[in-house]
């Protein structure tokens, strides 16, 4: 059986890896998607621990931001630009955190929101360094300085975001099953044991919120290159928001949950803008609420659900 | 008079004004967290909801001919017509059920989510209503004529805005104190648990405080409307200011929230003046500055909880 | 006598009106087992929870193998050798009785930040295991902590501290809330795994009998107040103390 479900898996991500060879118009949008569910991996990192953020898309715009600033730079290469890109969100993330930390429940969201929310309007009225409302153009260079076409590009970010959902997925869950990750259900469950046991909840909680902030970056960076611009609108708190949705949309049980999260949402959006114009936020609550009250370990549960019943008919 | 004063009190009291807004929806957002201990993300959208249906009433009296004046009594019923309508079928209908969540965190976050997801629907619902453009119903502004303090112009409807504010402050303060009602609420927002099984019907008194938070948000906004453009989007913006406010005073305290808002407007209106393009970060600053010394809000006291 | 192995020196600490700790004095002796009894809301967990820093006393120190512990964290006096298990256990109950021990046991040792160690490494399960048996837990270890009988619940809580390898255990009545069948089994199963491991360890207790046969010393408590202490037999037997307080 879980050979079946590993060899499912390879198959998710080579089904995904050709997508763009069947429908090249279609390769943007997948790699927003990838973007998007690295933030919502991002999300669900800290809803492991029972705390919902509304200001990740500040880790996100900070990716995307930085990713502007390091396109200036000369034959900075997109793969190097990735990666400083999400080591600056961490490190963000990680003076951040020193404060954020210290709360819990409604407390941490709003922290987070108001974090978020500073940003943003820094990002608006700063013009000379941010660009104000225009935003910055996002610009990143091909292999080893050589010029890329467009659509080169596109498919080159394309891949590179796959591969690092991929690491990402695999590495968050390998953290989940360490200690340091089984700690954070663990803080949710009973801080106070956690203390008496000798472990500092802040400390754990900080390590997290640091990955989760570099992820977050990640997926921002990816978007900002794919689109080419970033402006303060991506770390608006209504962006904060679609993270958390796509995490619980996805059910945080699995690090699969938030990229399935991701696809459903960005589906939605695409579906919704086509035919429905103006109703899409009317849509999309309808279906938050549904799975909130309905089916709370959202996309992942169901699938979970699947197979133990049908480990359960094996029997 | 030295040449900034001037200036200054101009800020300040524009900032009292603005800060009578903010206190209005801010202390319903606290009154619903202290009794349902619920943190209403739709909130904002009560605010926004008061807005239009105040600005559509503005409409309504212009059309029919009546006399302009009717305007303040519209603007009181329109935010009564918004919370008694939307509050307790929000309230019944779709938040009711994450009261029996057993564990806090699970609580807590499907409350946040669901809110989230009320919140999405009645943007839309806006969109749909009212439509994309924004209505401007300044002209209600100035019916009742200007006071001029130091040369300054100010309308007194603004004035009469800080009046309101004061008179819901000291209204709440006489319905909870002084009312059985009241002191239920008081007693459900103290534990739940003991109020029922002393005989206090919990859940009518949930409805009851839900809606009176949700007319105090839409009174906010009726009462806004005169002042600003109404638009999609201003109650997206008002929620999270009001979570500023809610932070600094503490959760659940009424008091406080006026003080809070009062500071945040003082300070915003203050900031407009000496570094404008910095304003919109003041509630925000001030907000982290708080809870970064007092990690409950200025007026919450840490609980301890017994092990 | 050898050396106090924790001090208590003039501890007060009071609630609004209540008083719940009132002039505190007390030694724990090494390899001793103390015993507290008294009346509910006599200062009992109070005086626990001062003790490792949950409350900070008003006034007094705490004195832990000679040096001052007053006002750490939990985590500090944790650290430093004082484990403890709570009158309502505090376990992670959604998950199995097993991996609640494992993280007990990542917590304390080696290895617990590094991200490719899985919780059921044998490098955290052989320990686990030897507290599972230890503990007579091993029937349950399946479970998860919610869905055992509170006896099971209780022991875990215990194997939890015990996973600290601490110098001193805090016991806050590790018997109450289960049968009065099972409470000598229990206390038995806890008295032979703390003296093979050779830890000190502070009980609160309520039954008498239990107190008779396990105490080396022991305590009154009273309105936060230590009324009394010594040897079970003279103050179980105290005229005084058999009137008011038991
Ligand atoms: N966090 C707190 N806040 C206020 N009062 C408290 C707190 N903790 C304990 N008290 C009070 O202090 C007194 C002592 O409480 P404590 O829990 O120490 O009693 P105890 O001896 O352990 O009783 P029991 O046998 O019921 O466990 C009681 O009157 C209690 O109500
Ligand atoms: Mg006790």
């Amino acid at each position: 059986m879980r050979a079946v479900r590993s060899l499912l898996w390879l198959a998710v991500v080579g089904g995904y890896a050709v997508l763009p060879w069947l429908a090249p118009s279609l390769t943007y949008q997948l790699t927003i998607v990838l973007a998007l569910g690295l933030a919502a991996l991002a999300v669900s990192l800290m809803l492991q621990a029972g705390l919902i953020s509304f200001g990740h898309a500040l880790f996100y715009a900070a990716g995307a931001y930085a990713a502007a600033y390091l396109g200036r730079l000369t034959g900075a290469h997109v793969v190097i630009t990735l990666l400083l890109s999400s080591l600056s969100a961490a490190l963000l993330a990680l003076i951040a955190g020193l404060l954020i930390v210290r709360y819990r429940g409604i407390f941490f969201a709003m922290l987070n929101l108001a974090l978020s929310m500073v940003a943003y309007t820094l990002l608006l009225k700063l013009y000379n360094v941010t660009g104000g409302s225009d935003g910055l153009v996002v610009s990143a260079t091909g292999v080893a300085g050589y010029a890329m076409g467009p659509t080169g590009l596109a498919d080159l970010l394309f891949y590179l975001a796959l591969a690092a959902a991929v690491l990402a997925a695999w590495f968050v869950r390998v953290y989940l099953r360490s200690p340091a990750g089984w700690a954070l259900g663990a803080i949710q469950d009973r801080e106070i044991r956690v203390e008496y046991l000798g472990v500092s909840a802040r400390r754990v909680l900080l390590v997290a919120y640091v990955l989760s902030g570099g992820l977050a970056g990640l997926g921002g960076a990816i978007a900002g290159i794919a689109v080419g611009h970033v402006a303060p609108d991506s770390a608006y708190w209504t962006t904060s928001a679609g993270f958390v949705v796509m995490a619980v949309l996805g059910g945080g049980g699995d690090v699969f949950g938030a990229f399935a999260g991701a696809a459903l949402y960005e589906m939605l959006s695409v579906f919704a803008a086509q035919y429905l114009s103006s109703s899409w936020e009317l849509l999309l609550g309808v279906i938050i609420f549904v799975i909130v009250r309905f089916a709370p370990s959202g996309l992942w549960g169901f699938y979970d659900g699947l197979w133990r019943r049908m480990a359960a008919g094996e029997r | 008079m030295t040449a900034i004063a001037g200036p200054l009190l101009s800020a300040t009291i524009n900032g009292v004004t603005y800060g009578a807004t903010l206190f209005l929806v801010a202390v319903g957002l606290s009154l619903i967290f202290g009794v349902l201990r619920v943190l209403n993300v739709a909130h904002g959208s009560f605010y926004a909801l008061g807005a239009f249906t105040a600005a559509s009433a503005w409409l309504l009296i212009s059309a029919l001919g009546w006399p302009p004046l009717c305007i303040y009594p519209a603007l009181v019923i329109s935010a009564l017509v918004v919370g008694v309508a939307v509050g307790p079928v929000v309230e019944r209908g779709l938040l009711r059920w994450t009261f029996g969540i057993e564990a806090e965190a699970a609580r807590e976050n499907a409350q946040l989510l669901a809110t989230y997801a009320i919140f999405l629907m009645l943007e839309d619902a806006q969109k749909l209503i009212w439509g994309g453009q924004p209505y401007y119903s300044g002209s209600a502004l100035r019916l009742l004529g200007i006071t001029r303090i130091n040369g300054i112009p100010y309308t007194n409807y603004q004035l009469l805005l800080i009046l309101v504010a004061v008179l819901v402050l000291i209204a709440l303060r006489i319905l909870l104190r002084g009312t059985k009602m009241g002191k239920f609420v008081l007693a459900v927002a103290e534990d739940p648990e003991v109020s029922s099984a002393m005989g206090i019907p919990v859940a009518r008194i949930y409805t009851v405080a839900f809606t009176v938070g949700a007319i105090l948000a839409a009174l906010g906004g009726a009462l806004a409307s005169p002042t600003i453009g109404v638009n999609t989007g201003i109650g997206s913006e008002m929620i999270v200011l009001s979570f500023a406010v809610v932070a600094i005073a503490g959760l659940g305290q009424i008091e406080g929230a006026a003080v809070a808002a009062l500071v945040i407007g003082v300070g915003h209106s203050i900031a407009v003046f000496f570094f404008p393009a910095l304003s919109s970060v003041i509630p925000y600053a001030t907000m982290l500055l708080v809870l970064v010394f007092k990690p409950y809000g200025l007026f919450a006291a840490a609980q301890v909880r017994r092990i | 006598m050898s050396a106090p192995l924790l001090e208590a020196r003039g501890v007060d600490l009071h609630f609004g009106g209540v008083q719940a700790a009132k002039d505190v004095n007390l030694q724990i002796f090494p390899g001793e087992f103390f015993f507290i009894i008294g009346q509910n809301g006599a200062g009992k967990s109070t005086f626990l929870n001062i003790c490792t820093g949950y409350l900070k006393p008003q006034r007094g120190e705490i004195l832990f193998q000679g040096r001052p512990i007053t006002g750490l964290a939990p985590r500090a006096i944790t650290r430093a050798g004082i484990a403890r298990a709570f009158q309502h256990p505090q376990l992670f109950m959604q998950r199995s009785v097993r991996d609640n021990l494992r993280f007990a046991v990542a917590a304390h040792g080696t290895g617990f930040w590094r991200p490719w160690r899985a919780l059921d490494d044998p490098h955290f399960d052989a320990p686990a295991r030897r507290l599972l048996q230890l503990c007579d837990l091993e029937r349950v270890a399946a479970q998860p902590a919610a869905k055992v009988a509170e006896g099971f619940r209780k022991l875990l809580d215990v194997a939890l501290a015990l996973a600290l390898e601490p110098t001193l255990l805090l016991l806050d009545e590790p018997t109450s809330g289960v049968s009065s069948a099972d409470k000598h089994g229990i206390m038995t199963t806890l008295a032979q795994a703390l003296r093979k491991e050779r830890v000190t360890a502070v009980f609160v207790e309520h039954d008498m009998e239990v107190v008779r046969r396990f105490a080396d010393r022991v305590g009154v408590w009273a309105n936060g107040q230590i009324l009394i202490s010594g040897p079970p037999e003279a103050v179980l037997d105290d005229p005084h103390v058999r009137e008011f307080v038991l």
